[in-house]
């Protein structure tokens, strides 16, 4: 009952749909809903992050900064190491731009660039683009109920829908129910093979929100590869307007 | 035993011309049998070598998982004392290193996935040769504006020229085989033509930071040499690769598949390319023969200077297993031909002592009447054919020496596409002969086995001789 | 009457006359088959490229053929098909579209050429609806929406031809009398999905001795075969500005060629589907593809149409897959050279033979001449006796060559082992030899003359010998 009254009570504030405010039980997809904004639902967003890329002989870290309005507009600046530091990749709709300033160059990310892993890391650059939604690519149904590190998630299967623009056949998503954090997704493909888990933890509260700042991503065929992104600093609604995602403000960002 | 072999001789020289022309059977079977296989081993192996040599090499120096993956990842140390290691062992003839992978190629609007191959300059004359490779003649609307204004050729040869618009030549040999003019015309024209349609080149030099370009890659991304290319993707350990590159030269692939999407570099650019310092991804190793004692040789002596269980030496057909399986049922077709033929020489030799059997009744016939064993005719009859086959088989060798010599070191030319082609990737489109090897002596074994079936025939009809019957005649 | 004396000379020595005969016989059988083995992978090669690849003459913008970009289509496409459609040597033609994509699966990802066809219309010209593999599901119909025909190789580099142990398995093994031990072996691997045929057969090589997987590792493999049928695939393209475009296609069958290397990167969409994908209602066509009835007019065909071709290029099969034209050529040059030395050493042993036959009937010819044929007769009489024997040795020889190639031509010749290194090339692993009219004609012409040539020498020995010889008793 306490936990019911807080949900209500964030969704008070987030301003969302008068009839989650009188249902009983939020439906799963207003679960998962809740859980996708949690990292952009807002009109805009500023980041810094970084994400290091384990293999079983090597390993790197890339620091980044990303500016994000909406679904369709992001800009990322690479900050670390020195060698890629200055690059920027400027997502505008479904295209996808890359600057380079040590060749000058500007250059528009072609479809077969697509399936190649980011930067060298498990996410792909679809991944970046993000043209799927979990929300509206999905059938959602809340199968149980189990506890991650000691916080208890709605279990939810999303299956995809039969029209949606993505390879994977389901996922099953662990979402905390009192902050809505993905503590943890297996991505599945159509025959029910796990292809990939993504873990979230390392809960903090950042810019007023309780969000995972690790997120670890193991591709399932190879699970000593992981990717794992960690949230250094994260603030919501900044003021920033569509010309800031622009092909010149590629090249000025710092 | 003497006595027979004595016995034996004389038969046969008491009729010549019998012995001639049973000796001369087995002396053209193994004449046939020896030339034939010389040419089948010889054509093949041209092929095979050219082939080997150009694309995979006898054998190449990976990192272990580089065969399944070939990742720049997948790369190893490149080491100068290993290097000079292996070149000094036996039998080997060349060391080449390699750094190759993939990237995207981008001029312009245009981008392109393409496969990047890294050389050293010098070394890699002993292997791909690209600078004979560079496109030094090209038919564009220019030169051919220029041509007609000159006014140095007639309108039919101007037009022979103007069918082959947009192509490009790395040689004059190619152009002319092309244009197919009549000799007369080639005389006349063809250095003129030259002259308008030849166009600058240029190579890299050692440490160059620029690249060549595939002929169809530069026309897809609009470059010429001065151009430059801007290459971007995945280096070592994921690190993002981009570069500006010059375009030092334009070359030209025969195969039109890698024509599209080749560019090449020198190493040291590669490596800074791609962050991966001092790694190269294959050393490629060419050797005098592929025989398989040479092969396993030098990959277990190669294997042994090999600093650590990175690295792995890897043979031509584990390269191109299906190169291997091609090759096999080529060859295989080959022996169904020589068996073929050896059918037909063992019935030339058989038809011949059937002949002798017949022609010989009556002899027999007299000297078992008059008292011979017929253990002992046999035996002598056996001594004869030992005799006639060895004549015959010296011979047929001898004569088949000065053949063999002749195509080897004037081999047969070849003619029209299938000579084009092999001429395009720097290969002399000749069919040779195989020098002297196993082979040779095998086909006079082979031979002489023919000539051991073929002495059952007699024995046996000795042995069923009534020499009432034979008396008659 | 010297012929009927010939004749009959031929068939007084039996064994002599049969040793010509057979050797001829057969060495003929050999060649034929030898050729024809031959001749019959050309074919088959020449057959499936312009079956299922090439067509006869295809048709494209000029600049496409340099740079593969989406907006260069044929031009004039109008006045282009008026043309072919009053040519009276088609048999069939289609337009296409052609576009370079990348498809993707969540294993894996591979770039690929999407054709977007009519598929009722394609059947008159490509063979590639009947090449649908056992079990893979069926050729593109006008109805079914989002479908996509991908081949086998397409589908392993996509990891969707997998295999799986499932109980009916290990049943329907056990009713082809595979042996219990086996079976449980398999057991341990049941309900394992594999997503390719390298991991199945590592895994099958752990469990199973080499005997065992000699005998029934093929059986198990192919019915452990599971390709999976309906699953999606995504198609990413470009449109005019280079921005990706993506959607989910489902495979709806798996065809398989005799040319991996087609194949491969050969996928087919319903083109009315692929034109919603660039936007637009305009499909567009980057390829026309036309069949002939008869394929030496292919030049004549390409004449006609260059002339009102404009910013098109015409191209025959021979320019399309050259590489299937110079087979053509390489093989009549083996024929002579091959068909050369045979003919060569069966002349030198039928000389032989014949020459020892001479010697044998020396008495004989002497009595001939004793009793009143003259020299020329004499010598015509054993050239015939010659012609005879091997014309006779090449009848049989042809007439048992044509049976036996007839009868390998239905059922086949299977070349396992090498069979995947002739696939990667295009070259079946079954070949149907067959030998044209033209060949046997060809062969019968060498054959006479050879003999006729052979018998020259015999004959004239024959002459020289009498009479000072032949009335000597040796």
């Amino acid at each position: 009952m306490k936990n019911r009254c807080l949900i209500i009570f964030i969704l008070l504030i987030q301003g969302a749909g008068m009839s989650a405010l009188f249902s009983q039980d939020l439906s799963a997809t207003d679960i998962v809903r809740k859980a996708d904004e949690k990292f952009n639902g807002e009109k805009s967003g500023y980041s810094v992050m970084a994400m290091t890329i384990i293999r079983p002989e090597w390993q790197r870290t890339i620091e980044f900064k990303s500016w994000t309005l909406g679904r369709d507009y992001a800009l990322a600046l690479i900050t670390a190491p020195a060698k890629e530091a200055g690059q920027t990749f400027l997502k505008r709709g479904s295209e996808m731009w890359s600057w380079n300033p040590s060749i000058n160059r500007l250059i528009k990310l072609p479809p077969s660039m697509m399936s190649q892993g980011w930067m060298g890391s498990d996410y792909t650059n679809d991944d970046i683009l993000r043209e799927s939604s979990v929300v509206t690519d999905y059938i959602h149904e809340i199968v149980g109920e189990e506890d991650i590190n000691d916080r208890e998630c709605y279990k939810i299967k999303m299956t995809a829908r039969e029209n949606a623009s993505i390879v994977w056949g389901k996922q099953i998503r662990w979402i905390d129910k009192k902050e809505f954090l993905v503590l943890r997704a297996e991505l599945y493909d159509e025959d029910g093979s796990l292809v990939r888990t993504e873990i979230g933890s390392d809960i903090k509260i950042m810019d007023g929100r309780t969000i995972t700042s690790k997120i670890e991503l193991v591709p399932e065929e190879e699970p000593e590869n992981k990717t794992l992104l960690e949230i250094r600093e994260i603030k919501f609604n900044i003021p920033v307007g569509e010309s800031y995602f622009s092909q010149q403000n590629m090249k000025r960002v710092r | 035993m003497k006595e027979e072999f004595k016995i034996a001789w004389r038969n046969l020289w008491r009729n010549r011309r019998r012995t001639i022309i049973t000796s001369a059977s087995v002396f053209f079977a193994v004449f046939f049998a020896v030339v034939m296989r010389s040419y089948q081993l010889g054509s093949y192996d041209h092929m095979i070598n050219n082939f080997i040599e150009s694309f995979t090499g006898y054998l190449q120096v990976q990192h272990i998982k580089y065969m399944d993956n070939p990742l720049i990842d997948n790369s190893f140390d490149y080491n100068n004392s290993i290097v000079s290691a292996i070149s000094g062992i036996d039998k080997v003839v060349s060391v080449t290193p390699h750094l190759e992978s993939f990237t995207l190629a981008s001029s312009g609007t245009q981008t392109k996935g393409v496969a990047v191959i890294a050389i050293d300059p010098v070394k890699e004359k002993n292997f791909s040769d690209p600078e004979s490779k560079l496109v030094k003649y090209r038919i564009t609307d220019e030169a051919i504006e220029r041509l007609k204004n000159a006014g140095v050729i007639p309108d039919e040869v101007l037009n022979k020229v103007k069918q082959n618009l947009g192509r490009s030549y790395s040689s004059s040999a190619r152009v002319e085989l092309e244009l197919a003019l009549t000799d007369k015309d080639k005389e006349l024209f063809i250095p003129e033509i030259l002259k308008y349609i030849e166009v600058s080149n240029g190579f890299l030099a050692n440490d160059d930071d620029g690249i060549l370009v595939s002929d169809r890659l530069a026309s897809y991304l609009k470059v010429t040499i001065g151009d430059s290319v801007i290459l971007m993707g995945q280096g070592y350990h994921g690190t993002s690769a981009t570069g500006i590159f010059p375009v030092r030269g334009i070359i030209k692939i025969p195969s039109p598949d890698i024509d599209n999407r080749l560019i090449i570099m020198t190493i040291p650019a590669a490596q800074k390319f791609y962050d991966a310092e001092g790694k190269i991804t294959s050393l490629v190793v060419n050797l005098t023969d592929k025989s398989n004692r040479t092969i396993k040789t030098a990959k277990a002596r190669i294997n042994s200077l090999l600093p650590d269980d990175n690295t792995i030496t890897k043979t031509w057909y584990e390269l191109n297993p299906i190169l291997y399986q091609q090759i096999q049922g080529d060859s295989q077709s080959g022996m169904a031909m020589l068996g073929l033929l050896y059918f037909i020489i063992f019935f030339g030799i058989f038809g011949t002592v059937l002949m002798m059997v017949s022609e010989r009744k009556r002899e027999f016939g007299v000297l078992v009447a008059i008292g011979m064993q017929k253990k002992k005719l046999k035996r002598i009859v056996t001594i004869e054919m030992i005799l006639l086959g060895a004549i015959g088989l010296v011979c047929g060798l001898l004569a088949s020496v000065p053949l063999i010599l002749y195509f080897y070191y004037y081999p047969v030319i070849l003619k029209g596409d299938l000579a084009s082609t092999m001429e395009d990737w720097g290969w002399d489109a000749v069919m040779p002969t195989a020098w002297f090897g196993p082979y040779f002596y095998w086909q006079a074994v082979i031979v002489a086995l023919m000539v051991v079936m073929a002495t059952i025939y007699p024995l046996r009809k000795i042995g069923k001789l009534k020499e009432i019957e034979a008396l008659k005649g | 009457m010297i012929w009927s004396i010939a004749w009959k000379n031929v068939w007084r020595n039996k064994k002599r006359s049969l040793v010509v005969i057979v050797a001829v016989t057969l060495g003929i059988i050999s060649g034929v088959l030898l050729v024809g083995i031959m001749d019959g992978w050309v074919k088959q090669r020449l057959n499936d490229a312009i079956y299922n690849e090439v067509s006869h003459v295809q048709i494209h913008n000029n600049e496409y053929i340099k740079n593969e970009e989406t907006n260069l289509t044929v031009r004039n496409l109008d006045e282009i098909a008026r043309s072919i459609n009053s040519l009276e040597e088609i048999s069939g033609w289609v337009k296409r579209t052609k576009i370079i994509a990348m498809a993707n699966t969540p294993w894996a990802n591979t770039g690929v050429i999407i054709y977007g066809v009519d598929p009722e219309k394609e059947k008159q010209v490509t063979e590639i609806y009947m090449k649908i593999v056992p079990g893979g599901g069926e050729y593109l119909n006008n109805q079914s929406p989002g479908n996509i025909l991908i081949s086998d190789k397409t589908a392993e580099v996509l990891k969707l031809k997998q295999y799986i142990v499932t109980d009916s398995i290990i049943e329907g093994l056990r009713k082809e009398k595979v042996p219990v031990t086996v079976l449980t072996k398999l057991e341990v691997l049941k309900d394992m999905r594999f997503r390719s045929p390298k991991e199945f057969r590592e895994a099958l090589r752990k469990e199973f001795s080499r005997k065992e997987l000699d005998r029934f590792g093929l059986l198990i493999t192919d019915k452990a075969l599971d390709y999976r049928i309906r699953n999606k695939i995504q198609i990413t393209i470009s449109d005019k500005e280079g921005t990706p475009i993506q959607a989910i296609f489902r495979v709806c069958g798996i065809y398989k060629t005799t040319n991996t290397g087609f194949d491969q990167v050969s996928v087919f969409v319903n083109a009315g589907e692929l034109a919603n994908l660039y936007g637009g209602n305009e499909i567009l066509t980057h390829e026309i593809a036309i069949l002939l009835s008869n394929i030496d007019n292919a030049d004549l065909v390409k004449e006609k149409l260059s002339r009102i071709s404009g910013d098109n290029s015409v191209r025959t099969w021979k320019e399309l897959a050259p590489d299937v034209a110079m087979m053509n050529d390489f093989m009549i040059m083996y024929y002579f050279i091959f068909i050369g030395i045979i003919m060569l050493a069966l002349a030198f042993g039928i000389i032989n033979t014949m020459l020892m036959a001479i010697l044998e009937r020396t008495k004989e010819l002497g009595m001939l001449m004793a009793i009143g044929m003259n020299r020329r007769r004499i010598f015509n009489m054993i050239m015939l006796e010659t012609i005879f024997l091997t014309v006779v040795g090449a009848v049989a020889g042809i007439f048992l060559g044509w049976i036996i190639v007839e009868a390998l031509g239905k059922t086949g010749i299977h070349f396992a082992g090498w069979g995947e290194g002739f696939e990667a090339i295009g070259f079946a692993a079954r070949v149907y030899p067959v030998v044209t009219p033209d060949f046997f004609v060809f062969t019968t012409i060498m054959v006479i003359a050879t003999a006729i040539i052979s018998s020259i020498w015999p004959a004239r020995k024959a002459l020289k010998l009498i009479p000072v010889e032949a009335l000597r008793t040796e």
